[in-house]
């Protein structure tokens, strides 16, 4: 293969110097963001640490004075290190499995990568809190039935969601899909012949993806971990919901605590801690960082040839059922537990099917604020995930271009930053910077367009990243050559190679700001309601018909977008 | 010739698949060939012949529909049994297009890994690599990673890998085909002299038909999956079977007419007049035929020569390649390729006499 890598900075120079509207263009936008995830940042910060123009450090003596700081810290590793683990070796091994595989469900490979999506989390782990709730869950309903009818008598579990188990295996269900889509994408990128000169060689299935495939896609299983560890760190809709009732704190549900608990909230000690977050994240980058650069990992396509497929006899079905009951766990089971509740007057395990009806329907549809936080929700996803997947376009762009430049890696080390700050702080920041003089954006539909926006910037350019990448530089390349500017060959050729990438991307953000619940939870209220701020306030007031219903309604939308996209993918292709 | 004599037997093999709008392709139809012990059998035909399907069903790499193949007395695959010995049981050496070498070894680790994967002892591993690094001359570059070395070197260590296990059928996927014209030309002749040397039996894939005359000692030409023609380089070039053949191989100039007469010898009706070719011609009288010539058995002179087929021509466009003399000549409206060789060249306009030996011409159907 020829040696791409030597000639790279030479052309790239090249084209840098080449500084026209379409890079000043890219360039302003990628500064925009700069500012809007810096400006709220920075001002948290000093109006923390140095409060009235003098350095003050109480806040880290409040912090190490918080109450049992050390078990929180040590949940915190414990959950997020663990799920991420297991979802890395779930995930890779599903993406071999597509990938290399006569595994055969060819839906599977476009659904997986979006199905925890289908449900949101928040949704998601209510719908588990319904199934496997020691006493009311519908699946120890279902099992101490079996039970029973065995001449075992148990009253409670044998299921208990609200465990150390519990926590780490919903934590697990939404930690997959990152490594999968990861690991998913380098297998599709390696030369398949470097595994059939392997088989050629001699060395049977197993040997060849330890010598050979594992090796190649290091990176990107390095790339899938540090996403896993970052979204596990930020992930606050399972842990407010699991946690709670475990007795199992996490970091990010102790920073929400501190915001929203007392009034003024404990900005500074959350600070503080969120620093812990970013230390860990910074820590996971700097090592995958490392792991990247140390080899010279040539990533050239073959033919676009598909690889041959590893039959896998016996271990087919296997394989199969493995991934079919993923799927099943983290969107069908979660939804049935939904909607079961969703009908019933009140929660109970065993279903009495007189009593079924669309009357929770009707309360949260009567006009009151469910109705608009929904409404509100839908628009800030579709507008939301349009702007930021065409900013994360244009920033990727402008990185690549400029590969190398301080300001570059300024900007790419920005767009990653909301993934490792807990959302909560940047809402935080958000209203501290935003709310009150001069924007005066306190309680509007803005102040959430932008916060997120800035939440989902990392998710955003990461999915904007690993389409251009696909692209490939020749074909960019070839375009400028051809006479077209950086402008049109941005639209003509980048932009729609893009595409299908894009989608998922969007797909995600909808998904993500239609369900969020994290920042919204912040900065919506009574004026600006949006469906994650509604589902906890039902939640602590334990209005569980209420929840299913409106946990229903947002699942059964998010699908629907999921899956329209899939399909709208699918045909274009 | 005993069976044991054949290196590689493929027998009746296809291979169909379906399109992404379902219509079914056959991108190996119903080939048969034997490739004996030390030959050279280069697969020759245009993109999409199916060349690289069938080198890929010898590898085990891809599952023909139908079909046996047999290495030496092994049978290796046979649809009907059920027989399918999976890629890394096959012991065959195989050289990638891309080359394939992995990028997280050493060009050492990377000529080892077929000879560990077969279990081979530590002082066999080692010894055999030194003897190949050898003979390819790249020991001084063993320590290196792929992506520091050049293309020429990445292609000696592709073929080093392959020959490390000392395989009796060695598989070739293009290989030439991403280096530049010079090495690709040296290379060309290194791996000649490395197969006549060692012996291997081998099997290659290309497009390139230059190449194809050089390496092989048989040709199989193929189209729409199937074998045009398979023979001697020679027999390609100077008797192609088809006028598929004859275009695909080399430069061709094409008389079209009508056949006439067929006795001992073909009578052939043409713009040029009647051509009276001496070898026997497979199609029927009065079908429509063609006369094909190779350019560089025409000569230009300046007067009729009588022991030839001869006609008076116009030098329409004339240049100077450097190992000969390019010219376009017009004949009665029939353009031909006429290559001489000779330091004067002529200028376009000359009037002057090609003529060409008559057993020199080919006559082929048209169908």
């Amino acid at each position: 293969m020829p040696n791409l890598t030597s000639d790279r900075p030479r052309s790239w120079t090249a084209i840098r110097r080449r500084v026209d509207g379409f890079s000043i263009f890219t360039g302003l936008i990628s500064i925009t963001i700069l500012c809007l995830v810096l400006y709220p940042l920075v001002r948290v910060v000093f109006d923390t640490f140095v409060p009235d123009g003098a350095l003050d450090l109480d806040v880290f003596r409040d912090a190490a004075g918080q109450p049992q700081l050390g078990t929180v810290l040590l949940n915190t590793i414990g959950v997020v290190f663990g799920a991420t683990l297991i979802a890395v070796i779930i995930g890779s091994t599903f993406a071999w499995l597509n990938e290399r595989t006569d595994v055969g469900i060819n839906w599977i490979a476009r659904v997986l990568p979006v199905v925890p999506l289908l449900v949101p989390p928040i949704a998601g782990t209510i719908g588990w809190v319904l199934l496997a709730a020691p006493r009311s869950g519908f699946l120890n309903g279902v099992i101490r039935q079996a039970l029973s009818s065995l001449g075992y008598e148990i009253f409670e579990g044998p299921l208990d969601i609200f465990s150390w188990a519990g926590l780490i295996f919903v934590y697990v269900l939404y930690l997959v899909p990152y490594v999968y889509l990861t690991v998913a994408a380098s297998l599709q990128n390696i030369d398949p012949s470097l595994e059939e000169a392997s088989r050629v060689s001699g060395s049977g299935v197993l040997a060849t993806l330890l010598n050979i495939t594992l090796p190649s896609v290091k990176p990107a299983i390095a790339a899938g971990t540090v996403l896993a560890l970052i979204t596990g760190f930020s992930l606050f809709s399972v842990p407010v919901i699991i946690g709670g009732q475990a007795d199992i704190e996490v970091l990010a549900v102790r920073i929400v605590h501190l915001m929203t608990a007392s009034y003024p909230p404990k900005t500074g000690v959350a600070m503080v801690l969120s620093s812990l977050i970013i230390a860990f994240v910074g820590l996971a980058w700097w090592l995958q960082a490392r792991m990247v650069l140390r080899k010279n990992y040539a990533t050239i396509g073959g033919r676009g040839i598909r690889a041959t497929e590893v039959r896998l006899g016996r271990w087919r079905w296997l394989a199969r059922s493995a991934m079919v009951a993923y799927l099943l766990m983290t969107s069908v089971l979660p939804l049935l537990g939904l909607i079961l509740v969703s009908l019933q007057p009140f929660w109970s395990a065993t279903v009495n099917p007189e009593m079924l009806s669309f009357e929770n329907y009707q309360r949260i549809f009567n006009g009151g604020s469910t109705q608009i936080a929904l409404r509100n929700s839908v628009l800030l996803g579709i507008v939301g995930a349009t702007v930021g997947m065409l900013i994360a376009s244009f920033i990727t762009v402008f990185l690549t271009r400029n590969r190398g430049w301080w300001l570059s890696n300024l900007i790419d080390g920005t767009t990653k930053l909301p993934g490792a700050v807990s959302h909560l702080v940047i809402g935080i920041a958000f209203i501290g910077a935003f709310a009150g003089p001069p924007f005066y954006l306190h309680g509007t539909i803005a102040i959430l367009f932008l916060v997120y926006i800035v939440l989902y910037i990392p998710q955003a350019t990461f999915s904007a990243a690993t389409a251009l990448a696909q692209v490939g530089e020749q074909l960019s390349e070839a375009s400028l050559v051809s006479g077209a500017s950086q402008t049109q060959t941005f639209f003509r050729v980048t932009l729609p190679l893009m595409l299908p990438g894009l989608a998922a991307g969007w797909t995600m953000l909808f998904v993500l700001i239609a369900g969020d619940i994290t920042a919204s939870s912040m900065l919506a209220g009574t004026s600006n309601p949006v469906s994650g701020f509604v589902i906890l306030d039902l939640w602590v007031n334990g209005s569980f018909p209420d929840l299913a219903a409106l946990g229903t309604v947002i699942s059964l939308m998010t699908s629907a977008v999921v899956l329209a996209t899939l399909r709208l993918a699918r045909t274009k292709r | 010739m005993s069976v044991s004599d054949f290196q590689l037997r493929i027998d009746h093999l296809s291979k169909s698949y379906k399109r992404q709008d379902g219509t079914p392709v056959r991108a190996v139809d119903d080939i048969s060939v034997e490739v004996s012990k030390g030959d050279f059998l280069v697969l020759l035909g245009p993109s999409g012949c199916g060349k690289t399907t069938l080198l890929r069903c010898v590898a085990g790499l891809e599952r023909p529909t139908q079909g046996k193949i047999f290495l030496g007395d092994r049978l290796i695959l046979d649809t009907a049994s059920g027989v399918e010995i999976p890629p890394e049981k096959r012991r065959v050496g195989m050289v990638f297009q891309s080359y394939a070498l992995w990028p997280h070894m050493t060009v050492e680790e990377n000529i080892t890994y077929p000879l560990r994967m077969r279990g081979a002892s530590k002082d066999v591993q080692h010894s055999k690599v030194r003897r190949v690094l050898d003979m390819m001359r790249i020991t001084d570059i063993a320590e290196q990673h792929p992506g520091q070395i050049s293309g020429g070197q990445q292609q000696r260590v592709a073929l080093a890998r392959a020959l490390a296990c000392g395989d009796e059928l060695i598989l070739f996927d293009e290989p030439l085909s991403n280096v530049d014209a010079k090495v690709r030309e040296h290379l060309r002749l290194e791996l000649l002299r490395m197969q006549r040397e060692l012996g291997f039996t081998a099997l290659y894939v290309t497009h390139d038909q230059e190449e194809a005359m050089a390496l092989a000692t048989k040709i199989a030409v193929l189209g729409n999956g199937r074998i045009a023609q398979l023979g001697t380089p020679q027999d390609i070039y100077f008797r192609p079977l088809s006028l598929y053949v004859g275009r695909f191989i080399g430069s061709a100039n094409q008389i079209d007419g009508h056949l006439t007469k067929q006795s001992d010898s073909a009578v052939i009706d043409t713009p040029l007049g009647r051509i009276r070719v001496p070898t026997r011609c497979i199609a029927a009288k009065g079908s429509h035929v063609t006369v094909l010539s190779r350019p560089e058995h025409w000569s230009l002179t300046s007067a009729p020569n009588q022991n030839d087929l001869c006609f008076e021509a116009k030098v329409r466009a004339s240049a100077f390649v450097g190992s000969h003399n390019e010219y376009l000549v017009e004949v009665s409206g029939v353009e031909l390729q006429i290559w001489t060789l000779g330091q004067q060249l002529l200028q376009a306009g000359s009037k002057m006499w090609c003529s060409i030996p008559t057993e020199s011409l080919v006559v082929l159907d048209r169908g």
